[in-house]
C-alpha cells in the first residue's frame, strides 16, 4: 500500500470534532461564569443589566461603579490568573514528564512566599496597619511584590542551573525544586519564628492568595504575561507531544529536547512568579486543571493546552465567586477555596485513574 | 538509491570509550543487523548515526553529506527512529503515529498527513485499534505504532533498537515480518539492533557484530561462522541450515 491511499477516517474526524466542541463550550462557560459572577455580591446585578453595562450603556451609576471598578477587574483576575497557573501547570507536567509537576511541586511558589516574608521582616518593608474595618495592607506591596517575584526567578534559575549540569533531565528538575521549596519553606518559617506579631501577620497575609489584590494595572501585567506565554506554548505543542512520547523519540523527531524544556521551565515559571508575587500563593489550579482535562480530552497539547487554560479560568472564577459569597459579607481568599476543592477532586481523579 | 556510509566513529561517555573507529557501508533496501554483547555500543551506535549522540570523531554520510552538519529536522526527515524504551500517553493510535509527521508540519495538519497516517495503519493493520489510547495496547501493538510514527516520517532509513524484546515469539515474528516487509515495500535501509541472533539470521541481510566498541565482523551470512560468534560473546556454537536459515545452537551452558 502507498501512502497516497489513505483517506480521512470519518470516526478521526470525528474524535477531533468533539475536542474542538469542549474547547468550544468551555469558552461559553468561561463566558456565562462571568457573567453570573459578575452579577453576584452584596448588590445584587441580574445578568442582563450586567450585559448591558458592559456594553457600555449605563443602567445605573451603581452598577456603573461596582462592575467597572471592583468587580470586573477581579473577575476578570481570575480568569487569566487561573488560565496563566493552568497552562503553567500543563506545561511542566509535559516538560518534567511527570503528573506531579506544578508551581508548587518545583518550589516556586514557596520561594515566592519566603521573597515576601524577607521583604518583611529583613528588609521592613511589610509594617502593617489595621483598617477600620479590620482588613490589614501591606504598606509597601508592589516592593514586597517585587521581591517575591525576584526570589521566584532566583528558584527557577537555580533548577535549570542545576538541571543543565544534568543534561536537563526532568527526574533533576523535579528533585531539585523539591529541595528548593523545602528550604525556602524553612527560611520562612524561620523568619516567621523571629518576627513580632504585626510582621508574622503580615507574611501570613501575604501568603494568602486572593485575586482582589489586583487593579485594572496588575490585571494588564498578568494579561500581558500569559498571552505572550500562551503563544509560545501553544507554538511549541508538538513539542510536547514529543516529549510525552519519550526524550529518545521526541529527539528522533527534531525536537532540541534540552532547548524545549529548559526554555518551557523559564516560561512556565515566570508566569506562575508574576501571578504569585501579584496575587499571593493560588494552589492546586496548575496541579488539577491540567489533570481535570487529560481525563475529558486525553494527553494531546494541541487541545490539552487550550483545554487547561478555559478550565483553569473558569475553576479559579467559580472559585473566586463562591469565595465571595460564602461567608458574605465576609470575603474568604481563594486560595483557601481552591484548596479545599483542588484536594478532593484530585483524589477522585487518582481513584477513577486507578480503576 | 541512498546508501549510508559511517566513517570513524568514535564515542565516550564521560572520557570512556564505548565506540572506537566504527566504519561500515548500508546500501540501498538493505536490512543490517547490530550485534554483540552487552555493553557492546550497539544502542550508542544506532544513537550517533541519527544525531541524537554526537560522535567525538567520525562521520555518517548519506548521499555524501555528513549528517552533522544537518538541522534537526533534516536529520529526523532522514531517520525514522523506534527506540528501544516506548513511553504511552493518553494519546490516541491515531494520533501517536500522527506525530511522526512533526519534521513536516508547520502550523496546521494537513490533509495528505491524515491520509498517510491512515494509510500507515491500513499497512499496519491497526485499523481496529485507531482510536485507542495508547497507554491501553499490548508491547506489540505499541512496538508497530512506534514503527508507524517512524515510518510516516517517510525516511530513507530506519533506525530500530532491539525490536523485539520483551515480546512473546509471535509478536516477535509478527514485528520482524513487518519490518522486512516496509523496507522492501518502501524501498528504504534499516538498521536494527538485536540480541536474538537467530531471528536476526532469519530477517537481516547484512550482520555487523560489535565487541568492546570495536567491529569484529561485517558481512553478509557467509561471513557468520562459530569462530566468529565465540570471539563476539565467548561462546561456543555450531550453526545448522534449516528450511534455508542458519540456527545457531550453543554448545554448553557456561561458554567455558
Amino acid at each position: 500500500m502507498h501512502f497516497s491511499e489513505g483517506q480521512i477516517p470519518a470516526e478521526y474526524s470525528r474524535h477531533i470534532r468533539i475536542k474542538v466542541a469542549f474547547l468550544l463550550s468551555s469558552l461559553f462557560l468561561v463566558g456565562l461564569v462571568l457573567i453570573f459572577s459578575i452579577g453576584m455580591g452584596p448588590v445584587s446585578i441580574s445578568p442582563l443589566a450586567a450585559l448591558k453595562t458592559l456594553a457600555g450603556e449605563t443602567v445605573s451609576s451603581q452598577f456603573d461603579m461596582i462592575i467597572w471598578n471592583i468587580r470586573l477587574p477581579q473577575a476578570l483576575t481570575a480568569v487569566v490568573a487561573g488560565m496563566g497557573l493552568a497552562m503553567a501547570g500543563a506545561v511542566m507536567q509535559a516538560i518534567l514528564r511527570n503528573p506531579l509537576g506544578s508551581p508548587f511541586t518545583l518550589g516556586i511558589s514557596h520561594a515566592a512566599a519566603f521573597g515576601a516574608a524577607f521583604s518583611v521582616m529583613i528588609l521592613d518593608l511589610g509594617t502593617m496597619t489595621s483598617s477600620n474595618v479590620g482588613a490589614v495592607h501591606l504598606n509597601s506591596p508592589y516592593l514586597t511584590t517585587a521581591i517575591a517575584f525576584a526570589f521566584s526567578l532566583i528558584a527557577t534559575c537555580i533548577i535549570i542551573a542545576i538541571s543543565r549540569l544534568r543534561m536537563a533531565r526532568p527526574e533533576t528538575m523535579i528533585l531539585t525544586g523539591v529541595a528548593l521549596g523545602s528550604l525556602f519553606t524553612a527560611g520562612t518559617m524561620f523568619l516567621q519564628y523571629f518576627a513580632d506579631d504585626i510582621q508574622l501577620a503580615a507574611m501570613v497575609f501575604w501568603t494568602f492568595g486572593d485575586v482582589a489584590r489586583a487593579s485594572w494595572a496588575e490585571l494588564l501585567l498578568i494579561t500581558v504575561v500569559v498571552i505572550g506565554a500562551s503563544v509560545w506554548f501553544f507554538l511549541n505543542r508538538w513539542n510536547f507531544n514529543a516529549i510525552e512520547a519519550g526524550d529518545e523519540t521526541a529527539k528522533g523527531l527534531g525536537v532540541k529536547v534540552e532547548q524545549v524544556r529548559i526554555t518551557g521551565m523559564l516560561v512556565a515559571s515566570l508566569v506562575t512568579a508574576v501571578i504569585v508575587s501579584l496575587l499571593g500563593i493560588i494552589g492546586f489550579v496548575g496541579l488539577v486543571c491540567p489533570h481535570v482535562c487529560r481525563r475529558l480530552i486525553g494527553d494531546d497539547y494541541r487541545f490539552l493546552l487550550p483545554g487547561s487554560c478555559l478550565v483553569g479560568g473558569i475553576l479559579l472564577l467559580a472559585a473566586d465567586t463562591a469565595a465571595r459569597l460564602m461567608l458574605a459579607p465576609n470575603v474568604l481568599p481563594v486560595s483557601i477555596l481552591t484548596a479545599f476543592m483542588g484536594a478532593p477532586v484530585f483524589i477522585w481523579l487518582i481513584v477513577r485513574s486507578n480503576r | 538509491m541512498i546508501n549510508i556510509n559511517v566513517s570513524g566513529i568514535s564515542f565516550a561517555y564521560n572520557g570512556c570509550s564505548v565506540l572506537h573507529k566504527i566504519s561500515f557501508h548500508v546500501n540501498h533496501g538493505e536490512l543490517l543487523a547490530i550485534l554483540g554483547p552487552n555493553g557492546a555500543g550497539k544502542t550508542t551506535l544506532l544513537k550517533c548515526m541519527n544525531g541524537i549522540h554526537t560522535p567525538e570523531d567520525g562521520a555518517v554520510l548519506v548521499e555524501e553529506r555528513n549528517i552533522f552538519t544537518m538541522s534537526q529536522n533534516e536529520i529526523a526527515r532522514l531517520f525514522g527512529y523506534v527506540p528501544q524504551r516506548l513511553e504511552t500517553a493518553r494519546l490516541t493510535v491515531f494520533d501517536s503515529i500522527l506525530l511522526g509527521r512533526k519534521p513536516y508540519i508547520k502550523w496546521r495538519v494537513r490533509e495528505k498527513d491524515i491520509r498517510m497516517v491512515d494509510a500507515t495503519i491500513r499497512r499496519l493493520s491497526l485499523q481496529h485499534l485507531s482510536l485507542r489510547h495508547i497507554d491501553r495496547l499490548s508491547g506489540g501493538e505499541l512496538q508497530k505504532v512506534s514503527i508507524g510514527r517512524a515510518l510516516v516520517q517517510e525516511p530513507k532509513i530506519l533506525l530500530l533498537d532491539e525490536p523485539t524484546s520483551n515480546l512473546d515469539l509471535k509478536n516477535q515474528l509478527d514485528i520482524m515480518s513487518t519490518i522486512k516487509n516496509v523496507v522492501n515495500s518502501h524501498q528504504i535501509s534499516a538498521v536494527m539492533t538485536m540480541h536474538d541472533l537467530n531471528t536476526a539470521m532469519r530477517y537481516a541481510d547484512k550482520f555487523l557484530f560489535l565487541r568492546n566498541g570495536e567491529i569484529t565482523a561485517c558481512g553478509g551470512c557467509g561471513s557468520i561462522n562459530p569462530e566468529v560468534i565465540e570471539k563476539v560473546y565467548g561462546v561456543k556454537v555450531e550453526i545448522e541450515y534449516r528450511n534455508g536459515y542458519p540456527v545457531i545452537h550453543p554448545l554448553d551452558d557456561t561458554g567455558d
